[in-house]
């Protein structure tokens, strides 16, 4: 005999040996024990089944084109060789469902289909002798059929009642729901546990003989005691096992398998910290619990994905998006729209009918500060999924609003703005799923909003700040001009930021009231003014008064020079600053200042013939921080008939008890005699040593001087 | 087989292989259409666009009212009535455990425990304590969250206000509002996405430089848009004297022309940018005046931010523009207040400081809530840092000073998916270290990114060999404060 035949002999035996060994499987079933070697050839299953599938079904071509090879004798013996792996993995099969985990109410029609294929196969050997219907066609076809159903029974076991269909019925999967009506179980806890526990704790495989499939098996508990311990919440298994490092060999879910995130860990924590209930609504936890804020938030980012209607076509979103007009999902993935509009100026009703392509996908549209008529509104109202709407200072009445009523998801609206009275509230009641409404600047009394409320307090209402009757003052009126130091005359602007405000104003250096002249248009200045204004409006308090002063030109020296030189950072354009009528700014290094400390300014100033001077302005700069002070002393001599420098003025200006910032000061000198001068010296001595106050206390001060005006 | 069936199997002509050619190509051209980018396969770069934002987010836009040079916490929200009671004793060496300190008062030989000067009251359901220099944010304390455990690496200004702005110390990384630029783009295009506006208060002055609203190295668009005070709040935007919008529209017709041609020939990407920009730059030309005129603000809004806020360039001004601007849909809104570096003199500085920003703040929060923004607008105040709780230099009851503090301090978050009327985190009975619920700068610009709904670990831009983000290698979402 050759090798071949002895082999083919020995499985035509052992073909006889697996039937009675299945037999004795069947019948014994539940009730036998095994040694770990067979467990191992057990655990081979999900590896041997795919030999008696792939083989049984070339077989099954093999005897349906019988023609197709040499020698007959070859099919027979490939559906012994096929034949003697279906029975391997039967047994195999019959040992792995042996092992806890399997219940036979889960296994059983995948177990009697299989031991069918065996059976099947095994007449069709025996019959194979006779070329007939029955070999050729009927048995390999049946045995095919169930071969497949087998093996679809089977993956549901490892894999799940809805594995092969699963990728057509997704949606079905994440039912929207409010958070209102969210439960903690059904909608949050079960979820979680599907996706992430139930392969292996579920009725098909109860690995540790735990199930998570429903509420009254996880709080039965498993073979290593209580899932969720209702005495002891921190000794659960299911709150020790999701916190064990992943490398420990008890964490859950098992090291390989998809693994809790961080949200799922938490809710799953806090539910069971926060007394684990079954039945309990969310919006029925205090909203200080944990698990409530966590519930929350995982409903309502799951509602801004999970709506009902498809996603618009991307390339119709796109033409919509313009500089204009922003079109965008509201969220990854949603197919709910967002939709913005900007420019009042590129508003215009066209624009607002586009976008009934999208019309069921809008769940958010804000138009604030677009001008919209009544017809806008209809539109509007017809975007039935619309959930928030914000039309502030669009200009719209309340009656206008009536088409909103259709819109059965309506929210949140805003109305802020508007010139919307009491009707207008008639109609908000009517809107189904009104919220939140805005309506800070209304025209609607506060008393009707009040009764409003008191009827309907599921209704948010938020009236914004109202202060009528707080008067305050306003702030002053701007003086602007050009030249603070003018040649011939001067143009003043008077402005103020609100524009109903009244601007008053006097140029004789004394308080304006509500009696001074009124700013219509620029004033035109000729001479050295005091300029004050204040501004007055209705509601409210009048404003301080602004002061400027504005100054002509003077008398020129024709010669002048500083007996000191300015120190060398702030030298300007040496003494020609002081005489050319450019007014130096807050910063006191443009150049168009000279600045002294170590030596005081002094300057000397001589007249073509001898003058009669009046005044003296010196226009000063102060700014404490940087150590910019009054000079200590203001001198100013003449020289008199005998050569000699005569004193005629002499004061200490007031030195500063804080910081007050940059200033910009005139210093006004009047002489009190009339003097004819030929020639003058100003001298300005610094602050010697800065006052106690100060965080540079004792160092020396300096003084700023940009212009000398002699009248 | 045959041999000759063999033979004529291996026997290829031009027609056999044709034919068996086109049947490969007809299969591939099937199994591409299951790879739908295919032939238009995006770079890593787009590909991170696409997925932006990374989850639904909470806030849209986000005002944040920068208050520089450090206020102290313990003048404001962290009240310590010890250090009232300990006046003038040494801090003790158990609390301050030889941390490091500025150089400031490092060499000073005591460090004499200081309270404030100011009054403390509870407000709101949280019972919240705020001292009396902050009437009007007291009121709106139901609206607010207030972090008491804030902490940071950095103890000098300019580092820490970097840290803060970028994640870095160093100042070549981009700023957070460049970063959610990047991020997100912008909501309205005829605005800019980053705009930074500053005011200054009368109090010791910290400076502010442009690195703080840098693009680092992201691209220049992203960079922040300083608006001023002048009659030209951005500079450049407008155009000379004698040049009419149609004449503008048409030079930049022309330019687009010829940009065209050059990207036609070249292929530069950049070009295309660079067209984009101009056309912005026009829009903006008629947007800008839009958002910055406020005569047709109603007299409540303008009373409510005080009569300041008519006075462009104060802080209340400014408040009200980033109102505007947030409103019009420009997504960060960067403010800063300078003036709060209290080393001494602090009792009669953080007085004026106070008064500048705490009425604008809250009319800020009450405004954005009156209109239904403040849902999707996060607003954040605060400083880099807080103030030490003993006294710089020589104390006296009611003139005391405060040295920089890096280890404990206070701000507030409102709106934007942040809980309201909440205090975050709770430091010692010295107001020294943090003992409960910390929360780093890294924590919290996670936080701001997942507010604005994305991952601070997914949003990377790769330079200089590796992938930068705005939190470095750090940062933890403080899901605690998440509403």
């Amino acid at each position: 005999m050759s090798l071949k035949s002895r082999i083919l002999l020995i499985l035509d035996y052992f073909l006889i040996i697996m039937h009675s060994l299945i037999i004795v499987l069947i019948i014994g079933q539940g009730r036998m024990v095994f040694p770990p070697l067979l467990e191992v050839f057990g655990r081979m299953h999900p590896l041997l089944l795919h030999f008696p599938i792939v083989l049984l079904i070339l077989t099954a071509f093999l005897f349906w084109f019988p023609d197709s090879i040499p020698y007959p004798a070859f099919r027979k013996n490939f559906l012994l060789f096929s034949l003697f792996f279906t029975g391997l993995t039967v047994i195999a099969g019959f040992l792995l469902s042996s092992e806890s985990g399997y219940s036979y109410e889960n296994i059983k029609f995948h177990q009697w289909t299989a031991v069918a294929v065996f059976w099947l196969g095994s007449i069709w050997y025996w019959a194979e002798k006779k070329d007939n219907f029955l070999t050729l066609k009927l048995l390999p076809t049946l045995t095919l059929l169930l071969i497949i159903v087998t093996g679809h029974l089977g993956a549901s076991i490892t894999h799940g009642d809805d594995f092969l269909l699963e990728p057509l019925k997704t949606a079905a999967k994440n039912p929207q729901v409010a958070l209102e009506e969210a439960d903690t179980y059904t909608h949050i806890i079960k979820p979680i546990m599907e996706q992430k526990c139930i392969s292996c704790h579920k009725a098909s495989k109860q690995k540790g003989d735990l199930r998570l499939d429903e509420a009254k098996f996880i709080l039965a508990g498993g073979k290593s005691g209580l899932s969720i311990d209702p005495t002891d919440p921190k000794e659960s298994l299911i709150f020790k096992r999701i916190h064990l490092p992943l490398e420990d060999e008890e964490h859950m879910p098992p090291k390989g398998k998809i693994q809790l995130d961080e949200e799922e860990k938490q809710l799953l924590s806090a539910w069971i910290l926060e007394s684990a209930h079954f039945d309990k609504k969310v919006t029925a936890f205090d909203a200080e619990d944990k698990f409530f804020s966590l519930a929350k938030n995982w409903v309502e980012s799951r509602q801004k994905v999970n709506y009902d209607f498809e996603a618009a076509d991307p390339k119709k979103i796109k033409s919509l998006n313009d500089e204009y007009r922003l079109v965008e999902p509201i969220a990854p993935q949603s197919p709910a729209l967002a939709v913005r509009f900007f420019g009042k100026k590129e508003f215009n009703p066209a624009r607002l009918v586009e976008l009934k392509k999208i019309d069921e996908q809008i769940v958010s549209l804000n138009l604030s500060h677009m001008d919209l008529n009544d017809e806008d509104i209809k539109v509007i109202g017809g975007f039935k999924n619309l959930e928030n709407l914000n039309l502030n200072f669009t200009g719209i009445s309340g009656q206008a609003l009536e088409p909103l009523t259709k819109l059965r998801k309506l929210k949140n609206l805003s109305l802020s703005g508007n010139p919307i009275q009491s009707e207008g509230l008639d109609i908000i009641q009517k809107i189904p799923a009104i919220k939140t409404v805005y309506l800070w600047n209304t025209q609607i009394e506060e008393k009707e909003i009040e009764n409003f409320i008191a009827k309907n307090s599921q209704i948010k209402i938020e009236t914004g700040h109202r202060n009528e009757g707080e008067a305050i003052a306003l702030n002053s009126p701007f003086i602007e001009f050009d030249n603070v130091i003018f040649e011939e005359s001067e143009k003043i602007t008077l402005r103020h930021p609100i524009g109903s405000v009244r601007i008053r104003y006097t140029l004789d250096g004394t308080e304006p009231d509500s009696l001074s002249m009124e700013y219509k248009e620029p004033i035109i200045l000729k001479e050295s003014t005091e300029i004050r204004a204040k501004a007055f409006a209705s509601g409210w308090l009048e404003s301080p008064s602004a002061k400027k002063l504005v100054f002509m030109a003077g008398i020129k020296p024709v010669k002048y020079n500083l007996v000191y030189e300015p120190n060398e950072q702030y030298k300007g354009k040496g003494v020609e600053t002081l005489f050319d009528l450019v007014k130096g700014d807050e910063d006191f290094g443009s150049g168009k200042w000279l600045g002294f400390q170590q030596n005081p300014f002094e300057a000397i100033l001589k007249f073509d013939a001898n003058q009669t001077v009046n005044n003296i302005s010196l226009s000063l700069l102060t700014d404490e921080g940087s150590h910019i002070f009054p000079p200590y002393r203001i001198e100013i001599f003449k020289r008199n008939s005998s050569g000699q420098w005569e004193n005629i003025f002499q004061e200490k200006p007031e030195q500063p008890l804080e910081n007050y910032g940059k200033q910009m000061i005139l210093k006004n000198i009047s002489l009190k005699n009339e003097n004819v001068i030929s020639s003058l010296k100003i001298k300005l001595s610094p602050v010697s040593a800065l006052p106690n106050w100060h965080p540079s206390k004792g160092s020396q001060a300096w003084v700023f001087i940009d212009e000398i005006l002699i009248n | 087989m045959g041999k000759e069936e063999l033979e004529h199997g291996l026997n290829q002509n031009r027609r056999k292989f044709l034919s068996k050619l086109s049947l490969g190509i007809g299969s591939l051209a099937l199994g591409s259409l299951l790879i739908p980018d295919l032939f238009n396969r995006k770079s890593a770069e787009e590909e991170l666009f696409d997925a932006l934002p990374h989850f639904a987010p909470k806030a849209k836009r986000v005002i944040y009212l920068f208050q520089n040079g450090a206020p102290s916490q313990l003048e404001s929200f962290d009240y310590k009535p010890l250090l009232n009671k300990q006046m003038g004793q040494e801090l003790p060496e158990s609390i301050r455990m030889g941390q490091r300190l500025t150089g400031m008062t490092s060499g000073q030989s005591s460090f004499p425990l200081v309270g404030s000067y100011f009054g403390f009251q509870q407000y709101g359901e949280a019972r919240a304590w705020i001292s009396d220099l902050f009437p009007h944010t007291s009121k709106i304390v139901d609206d607010i969250c207030i972090i008491k455990s804030m902490h940071t690496d950095a103890i000098n200004h300019d580092p820490a206000l970097t840290f803060f702005q970028t994640g870095a110390q160093v100042g070549n990384r981009p700023s957070m509002g460049a970063w959610l630029s990047y991020g997100l783009g912008s909501e309205n295009s005829n605005l800019p996405a980053f705009c930074v506006l500053l005011s200054r208060g009368k109090g010791n002055g910290q400076g502010v430089y442009s690195k703080l609203w840098t693009n680092g190295f992201l691209d220049s668009i992203h960079q922040g848009v300083q608006f001023s005070a002048s009659e030209d709040p951005v500079l450049y935007l407008g155009d000379p004297v004698g040049m009419s919008r149609a004449d503008r529209r048409k030079m930049l017709d022309k330019l687009s022309v010829l940009n065209q041609m050059s990207y036609e020939s070249v292929a530069d990407p950049e070009i295309m940018a660079k067209i984009q920009q101009y056309e912005m730059a026009f829009r903006m030309q008629t947007a800008v005046p839009e958002v910055t005129d406020i005569s047709n603000e109603p007299d409540s809004v303008i009373k409510m931010y005080g009569p300041d806020c008519l006075v462009p360039g104060t802080y209340a001004a400014n408040c009200l523009l980033a109102r505007k601007l947030s409103e019009s849909g420009v997504r960060f809104v960067q403010l800063y207040h300078q003036g709060w570096d209290q080393h001494d003199n602090l009792p009669r500085e953080i007085m004026g400081q106070a008064q500048d920003v705490d009425q604008a703040s809250a009319a800020l929060i009450k405004d954005l809530k009156q209109r239904g923004l403040l849902d999707e607008t996060l607003v954040i105040w605060g400083g880099e840092f807080g103030r030490t709780n003993y006294c710089q230099g020589k104390i006296q009851a009611d003139n005391y000073g405060r040295d920089h503090h890096p280890r404990a301090f206070s701000i507030w978050m409102a709106g934007g998916g942040v809980k309201s009327g909440m205090v975050y985190g709770e430091t010692d009975e010295f107001g020294y270290n943090i003992v409960d619920k910390p929360v780093h700068i890294h924590d919290f610009q996670a936080t701001v990114l997942h507010l604005m709904g994305i991952n601070h670990e997914k949003l990377t831009f790769k330079h200089l060999g590796r992938r930068y983000r705005l939190t470095d290698v750090h940062g933890k979402v403080v899901k605690d404060i998440l509403a």
